[in-house]
């Protein structure tokens, strides 16, 4: 089954499906931009556990494998982005690491309490991103985000290409995929010059695929009624004032906790400097 | 070269998407233009997008809160123009940001302006001026893509520097970014460069009228 396919049975199999998807949509973003406001580690945790907490009631964590392995990844990005900031602290400021400025090949390495916190607070701030995002994609399948679109008044042939980027883009890297495999199974990576050919051969091969669906696409659709939309055929529910009301109160009341509570310091937990 | 959620301040988010979001509406009214004149083009200019999620997808982690892999809009903008490259970076963007948690939706502005509009700009002139200047399509299209991938390198190095550079100093902040992109990215950009100048050499050889070249003499007589 094609991971296209499993993100859609995991959204379609979600149960936040009928939940209106502007409402989340708004509901997500929300967060996102609240999390990145303040600068209290407490907010950026509390949008993660909402995130994580609403991934576990949409999906029980049953991801696509490809879906996982993103995320791992993202996370190693994560975590050297963080780590590149905590070292990029202030010269004027005493160190807590290390015992000064040091040197790792060219750059110089000057980790400070405020670089140290501003690093995990960078962290979590996307690791709530990511689970946010997800918990969205998760139970969103592309028609209700197109509705969702169309709601907010976005051209037609906007959200159309929408629909059919999201849908040839699996498409195509399906057929990447079979040509990848194939060309392994026949040598066709066995040095740099031939990988490089190899390469640019599955890419022209791609593209040009690419064109003739194009081309058989556009009269197979129209011959099985297609009018620039696909169908929905159990409707989600339309955003309400409850939506906007609940995400203001949510994030009013983080808002506030963050303003007013104390930010933990990090630098202090973890490397114990005052 | 994604920028990750959660990497920028908000105001740099806020001054990234002020500066892109002209160039997209831009691209969007010229797209929704070419697909109600054109209604069999859509598929086209979709399979596009698609193209340039493919390529996008192949990322390396890089040490800056970033990624390097490949654009892919080096490509588009010399098929299709600048602006409906960046409506086409745009809705990849999103879809990777949300389905692949590469990227992100805060840091969406910066992503488009360095991956969706910088590069292809520089991509499209380098293109344009190399081929009034009687220069093979191969090696237009080496041209083009790794100027379109270092530029956009380049303008990602600046929005961490903007972002960032204010405790070591801007010019140290910017030579520090630049220098750890380079050793993924420099490499990456050639090697882009050459799968694309070859890339363009069998387009050129199969599908000539995508170049607005004439058939070769046997195709043409075959025709």
């Amino acid at each position: 089954m094609s991971e296209q396919v499993q993100m859609d049975v995991l959204a379609y199999g979600s149960r936040m499906i009928h939940w209106a998807p502007l409402g989340k949509l708004l509901f997500t973003f929300s967060l996102l931009i609240l999390a990145l406001v303040s600068d209290n580690i407490f907010v950026p945790i509390i949008t993660f556990c909402i995130g994580l907490g609403l991934m576990a009631y949409s999906t029980n964590f049953r991801l696509p494998s490809i879906i996982g392995l993103a995320i791992l990844e993202a996370i190693l990005i994560m975590t050297i982005g963080c780590g590149m900031v905590s070292i990029l602290g202030d010269p004027s400021e005493p160190a807590v690491l290390l015992s000064g400025t040091s040197e790792l090949l060219w750059i110089d390495i000057h980790i400070t309490a405020n670089s140290f916190n501003h690093a995990w607070l960078i962290m979590f701030r996307a690791v709530a991103g990511v689970t946010l995002m997800l918990s969205f994609a998760s139970s969103t399948p592309i028609p209700h985000i197109a509705y969702a679109l169309s709601q907010l008044k976005i051209p037609k042939e906007v959200i159309e290409i929408v629909v059919l980027v999201y849908r040839y883009a699996f498409l195509l890297l399906e057929r990447a995929e079979v040509m990848w495999n194939a060309a392994k199974c026949r040598l066709g990576f066995n040095g740099a010059r031939r990988s490089m050919s190899t390469t640019a051969g599955i890419l022209v091969n791609v593209f040009i695929t690419s064109l003739e669906i194009a081309e058989r696409s556009q009269p197979a659709l129209e011959s099985r009624n297609y009018v620039g939309s696909f169908p929905i055929y159990r409707m989600p529910n339309k955003v309400g004032l409850y939506w906007a009301m609940v995400t203001a109160m949510v994030c009013t009341a983080l808002y506030i906790f963050g303003y007013f509570a104390p930010s933990p310091n990090m630098a202090a937990i973890i490397l114990g400097a005052v | 070269m994604h920028i990750m959620e959660g990497y920028l301040p908000w105001q740099w988010c806020l001054v990234w998407f002020i500066i892109a979001l002209p160039i997209v509406f831009f691209g969007i009214k010229k797209i929704t233009q070419v697909i109600r004149e054109n209604p069999e083009q859509k598929m086209i200019i979709a399979l596009s997008g698609a193209f340039i999620f493919l390529l996008s997808s192949l990322k390396l982690p890089s040490v800056t809160g970033s990624s390097s892999h490949p654009t892919g809009t080096g490509l588009s903008a010399v098929l299709y123009g600048v602006s409906c490259t960046a409506f086409l970076a745009t809705i990849v963007l999103v879809f990777q940001a949300l389905l692949l948690a590469h990227g992100g939706i805060t840091t969406l502005g910066a992503n488009i302006f360095s991956m969706g509009i910088a590069g292809p700009a520089a991509a499209f002139f380098i293109w344009h001026a190399l081929r009034r200047a009687k220069v093979g399509v191969p090696v237009s299209m080496f041209f083009a893509a790794l100027v379109a991938d270092l530029v956009t390198y380049i303008v990602t190095a600046l929005q961490l520097t903007l972002a960032f550079g204010n405790a070591t100093g801007y010019g140290t902040a910017f030579i520090d970014f630049m220098t750890i992109f380079a050793v993924t990215q420099i490499p990456l950009a050639f090697i882009e460069g050459i799968i694309f100048s070859m890339f363009a050499k069998y387009l050129a050889d199969t599908r000539p009228q995508i170049f607005g070249l004439e058939p070769k003499c046997e195709e043409a007589a075959s025709a």
